[in-house]
């Protein structure tokens, strides 16, 4: 009799070894990555409660291993939760087959993708924090890549110092949890020391998720990690936590009747304030990207903190439309990114003008960005509605600051893609000639630069010459006539009808980017988004019944 | 093996003062001094320590872990440090044999100075710790050891850009944590987990001492 948990975590652990000797060639690589995410997908989908009988064995998914003091054994919530997480992987996995996010990154996906398994399965539960740093020191590495230089680690270590000091908070609720649970203890003192394990617990999670101190490791590694790494450490990594919260509600019943952690709700709703007070006024992709990942945390710890089955819904459908969504902002970051030196916005002005696959790098982007801000109609507008939805129903003022902070995603994201489709402006010669440090010192010099068709509004050039060097009589009329000269050339009209010409087929690529989102609204409007939304829900509903 | 297993339940057993002082002089020269040439060993001299403070609450041999992994992890970290000087010596830049050979000690007092009075604060709030807020159990020495460690690790991490010395931060910290779970609730599970986690990190932290040694790409 085979443990589907041992085959969960030694499918992906065995594949990434040939996935890292093929790191060269990217499509085996790739495929080696998603060939072991869905065949752990298609073990999980076997039937939990009865023996499958399979080539190399009889398997029974929820068979315990112990060793050393510790269980290892999948549950039927951790069957659903474990099925989604190792999708997710393979979506992203299958996205970085054109757009390289380092060697590193699909063997380590692997190997932390099997870590994270067993995280979410072993029990006592300290041990799931220990697994969880040791899956983050893994993950700095991905994060790092083959960046390098000079202050270009920060965002991988400030990953990776945070997943540690994670590390006494899970050992400590583990304490406090045994001794709560030895015998000859009152009511009174077990209850304290649960209270004690759960605080530890709590604090653990919100330094795991990234939730305090504020500004940990979001910005960091956005701004570091290659765009689909970080999508994987939102989705993948998080989600598992996420899950592993839920587990633990599941199983541990004095963490599920607590009234709610209020620091982390406090810690939650300081999350989705600053993203949301920040994420508009964005310059950057990767903080834009940073911004929502602190709304989406604080909104994640808010449903995890709720008590009714809507929220279990959220957590989970937050995992697939973050992945889909992620995955298509990095998808299109990853393509700009090499195309220019940064991600801010300045940088990237007009680069979907640059060729077809910058055009789809700025759609990805939008469809992304929208979806992550919640936009009707997009995958995105499920998780958020029920989100709202769920707070909606014990806190109203709460649910329309949520919604001001998704809001405030998608005005940054509108910001950013507006960016990308605008005409980048051409360096002129008055921009030059604007910077005090540019201006010529020799009169020579100034006659050349004023030659130039520079507007008549231009510093008058007797104030440009140094007082020391009074110019000769001729050349002051020479530079006087020059400068008459000047304004006939401003008035370029047949230039301009040629420019726009020209740039009639450019212009239609704002209308291609701003299609998805009409369609969107449309869809919205007539009606379908409701369809949609209650097929998902309904048939999520189903699957994490288990939760109830 | 046997024999190394009996020298560490031999020297477990010696006086706690030695031992604590010995750790306490290790976190300091740590803290004090940014050097790897000289850190490093501080660093295996530290995990020894840990070590033989651990067989006290624990069997000898899952002592022996801590020091294999403390080792293999100083090990890793002299490589990546070795070949991020010699990078930064193919630059022209100052090298960690170089800052030992020709001390700069006009530069000395500013830099270590303000590290010292931090120290101090650091380990009186360690001490201050121990007695304030005691770790349950009886074995009140590992608890301020256990703080000693943590503290420090903290302070590194929070006072130095580099990652080699952030990483030792961290891997001090770890010992911390692991000194101060062990003499609470003895456990080889979770000894040898956390050797692993220590080993892992070591790994990671060279592989970002080596890209943090090159020159800024942009």
């Amino acid at each position: 009799m085979i443990s589907g948990s041992i085959l969960v975590l030694l499918l992906p652990l065995l594949t990434a070894l040939p996935a890292y000797v093929f790191r060269q060639r990217r499509s085996l690589e790739v495929l080696m990555g998603m060939l072991a995410c869905g065949l752990v997908v298609g073990l999980l989908l076997l039937p939990y409660d009865r023996s499958n009988n399979l080539l190399i064995g009889t398997l029974d998914l929820g068979r315990p291993i112990e060793f050393l003091g510790v269980t290892l054994r999948m549950h039927a919530y951790d069957q659903i939760a474990l099925s989604m997480i190792f999708l997710c992987a393979m979506i992203l996995f299958a996205l970085s087959w054109r757009t390289s996010q380092g060697r590193t990154f699909i063997p380590l996906g692997l190997c932390v993708l099997s870590i994270m398994s067993a995280g979410l399965m072993i029990r006592p539960f300290a041990y799931s924090g220990l697994l969880f740093v040791i899956a983050a020191a893994l993950v700095a590495i991905m994060i790092q890549a083959e960046h390098i230089g000079e202050r270009s680690t920060h965002g991988a270590m400030r990953y990776l110092i945070l997943s540690t000091l994670a590390l006494p908070a899970f050992l400590g609720a583990g304490y406090y949890f045994n001794q709560a649970n030895a015998s000859g203890l009152t009511e009174e003192a077990a209850a304290a020391l649960f209270d004690n394990a759960s605080i530890f617990l709590g604090g653990g999670f919100v330094l795991l998720l990234g939730a305090f101190p504020l500004f940990t490791w979001t910005h960091l590694v956005a701004n570091d990690a290659p765009p689909l790494t970080t999508a994987f450490i939102a989705t993948v990594c998080s989600g598992t936590v996420s899950f592993f919260y839920l587990a633990l509600k599941q199983e541990l019943s004095w963490f599920r009747n607590l009234d709610g952690n209020t620091y982390i709700v406090a810690v939650s709703l300081i999350m989705i304030v600053v993203g949301g007070v920040l994420a508009w006024a964005q310059m950057s992709f990767s903080r834009l990207i940073a911004s929502a990942l602190s709304v989406d945390i604080g909104a994640n710890l808010l449903m995890l903190n709720q008590h009714v089955h809507q929220s279990v819904e959220a957590v989970a459908l937050n995992v697939v439309s973050l992945t889909l969504s992620l995955g298509a902002v990095a998808i299109g970051l990853a393509i700009l990114r090499g195309k220019a030196r940064d991600d801010d916005f300045a940088e990237l002005m007009g680069a979907a003008r640059t060729g077809t696959s910058a055009r789809l790098a700025a759609l990805a982007i939008c469809v992304g960005g929208m979806s992550l801000s919640g936009l009707p109609g997009s995958i995105g507008f499920v998780t958020r509605w029920v989100q709202a939805r769920t707070i909606a129903s014990t806190d109203t003022e709460l649910a329309v600051g949520l919604l001001l902070a998704f809001a405030s995603v998608g005005i940054g994201f509108l910001r950013g893609v507006s960016a990308l489709i605008s005409e980048k402006p051409k360096s002129t010669p008055q921009a030059q000639s604007a910077n005090p440090a540019d201006v010529p010192k020799s009169p020579i010099n100034e006659v050349t630069a004023l030659n130039s068709p520079v507007p008549t509004e231009v510093m008058p050039m007797t104030e440009l010459l140094p007082q020391e060097m009074p110019l000769a009589a001729n050349e002051m009329s020479a530079l006087n006539e020059s400068q008459l000269q000047v304004e006939p050339q401003l008035q370029v009209e047949p230039q301009s009808q040629v420019n726009v010409s020209e740039t009639l087929a450019e212009r239609i690529a704002p209308l291609a980017i701003s299609l998805p989102v009409l369609i969107s609204l449309a869809i919205f409007y007539f009606g379908m988004s409701p369809v949609i939304f209650t097929t998902l829900a309904a048939s999520l509903s189903r699957l994490f019944s288990f939760y109830r | 093996m046997n024999d190394v297993i009996v020298l560490i339940e031999q020297l477990s057993r010696l006086a706690i003062t030695p031992l604590l002082l010995s750790l306490v002089a290790s976190a300091t020269g740590i803290v004090l001094v940014r050097n790897w040439r000289l850190t490093l060993p501080m660093l295996i001299a530290q995990y020894v320590l840990v070590g033989l403070l651990m067989a006290r609450s624990i069997q000898p041999s899952l002592a022996l872990i801590k020091l294999i992994s403390g080792a293999l992890v100083s090990f890793a970290l002299s490589i990546a440090a070795q070949r991020a000087d010699d990078m930064r010596a193919q630059r022209g830049e100052s090298i960690a044999v170089e800052r030992i050979r020709m001390v700069a000690w006009r530069s000395v007092p500013a830099q270590v100075l303000l590290r010292a009075v931090a120290l101090l604060l650091v380990l009186t709030a360690a001490f201050g710790a121990t007695t304030r807020f005691p770790l349950p159990g009886n074995a009140r020495e590992l608890h301020f050891a256990a703080y000693v460690l943590i503290a420090c690790g903290l302070f590194i991490i929070a006072t130095t850009p580099e990652a080699l010395n952030i990483g030792i931060g961290l891997l001090m910290f770890i010992s911390g944590v692991e000194l101060g779970y062990i003499a609470v609730l003895p456990n080889v599970g979770v000894s040898v987990m956390i050797g692993l986690i220590s080993l892992i990190v070591g790994i990671a932290i060279a592989y970002l001492t080596l890209a943090d040694s090159e020159p800024l790409v942009l």
